[in-house]
């Protein structure tokens, strides 16, 4: 299986390779800079195309920060000092000495 | 914090306010955009809390959440309005003047949904850490 792979791997290297690909200003690239201030009436050609051609990168972005906030505030989060007081009456009650530190556990 | 610090404080904090708005409202015109207005917007809050203290800025954390919820929500309902209208999604449906405060379609209201995504992210995020350092302290 990983013989198979690896024999994979390498044709799809070579195939790739062999493809020519052509010389700097790309087909999309040339259509940004010619047509993008026209399509988009925006000045700012950089904004032109994060916040209109290539809008899902920008909503992914806004995703990655929403999540990572929404993981940082489950984790640190305000309703903290309940989930101390939990296990400070699970270790009253199962004879555990509690310090009240949830976070050396 | 000291008096200096809060004197300069006082001072920068309406001029950052003012510049992060700037650079959110402007940017599909000049350099900038909703993140990088957001971050400014959300760093005032920062210096406010370093100099004057967490209650000092008056904003509530559940506002600052209820800001980034909303501003996501409408992230999404602008692409659902663009399938309701008939194009595709995020397509920029609206064209005004070329090159004026007005221009670029849909992009300066997505500047300004993320700028205030932006900021009311990195609010809850310092209010979060805030409060927790205050408890571990």
């Amino acid at each position: 299986m990983g013989a198979i792979g690896i024999v994979l791997w390498g044709i799809i290297l070579f195939t790739a390779s062999a493809i020519p690909y052509g010389t700097p200003p790309g087909d999309a690239a040339i259509h940004y800079i010619e047509k993008g201030s026209e399509e988009t009436g925006s000045r700012n050609l950089v904004t032109a195309i994060i916040m209109d051609y290539r809008l899902y990168d920008t909503i992914g972005e806004v995703t990655v920060l929403f999540t990572a906030i929404l993981g940082v505030t489950l984790i640190l989060g305000r309703n903290h000092h309940r989930i101390e007081r939990k296990l400070k009456q699970l270790d009253h009650l199962y004879g555990g000495n509690s310090d009240g530190n949830v976070y050396n556990r | 914090m000291s008096i200096i610090v809060k004197t300069t404080t006082r001072f920068l904090a309406a001029l950052m306010l003012l510049f992060g708005v700037y650079i959110i409202f402007t940017g599909h015109i000049n350099p900038g955009g909703g993140f990088q207005g957001g971050v400014i917007l959300a760093s005032v809050v920062l210096l406010l809390f370093i100099a004057f203290g967490q209650k000092y800025p008056h904003i509530p954390e559940n506002l600052a959440s209820f800001l980034e919820d909303i501003s996501a929500l409408s992230l999404v309902l602008l692409g659902i309005i663009c399938l309701i209208i008939g194009k595709a999604v995020f397509s920029n449906f609206i064209l005004g003047t070329k090159y004026d405060f007005f221009s670029a379609g849909t992009i300066p209201y997505i500047n300004c949904i993320i700028g205030l995504e932006v900021g009311a992210a990195f609010m809850v995020l310092f209010y979060t850490f805030f409060t927790f350092m205050r408890r571990q302290s």
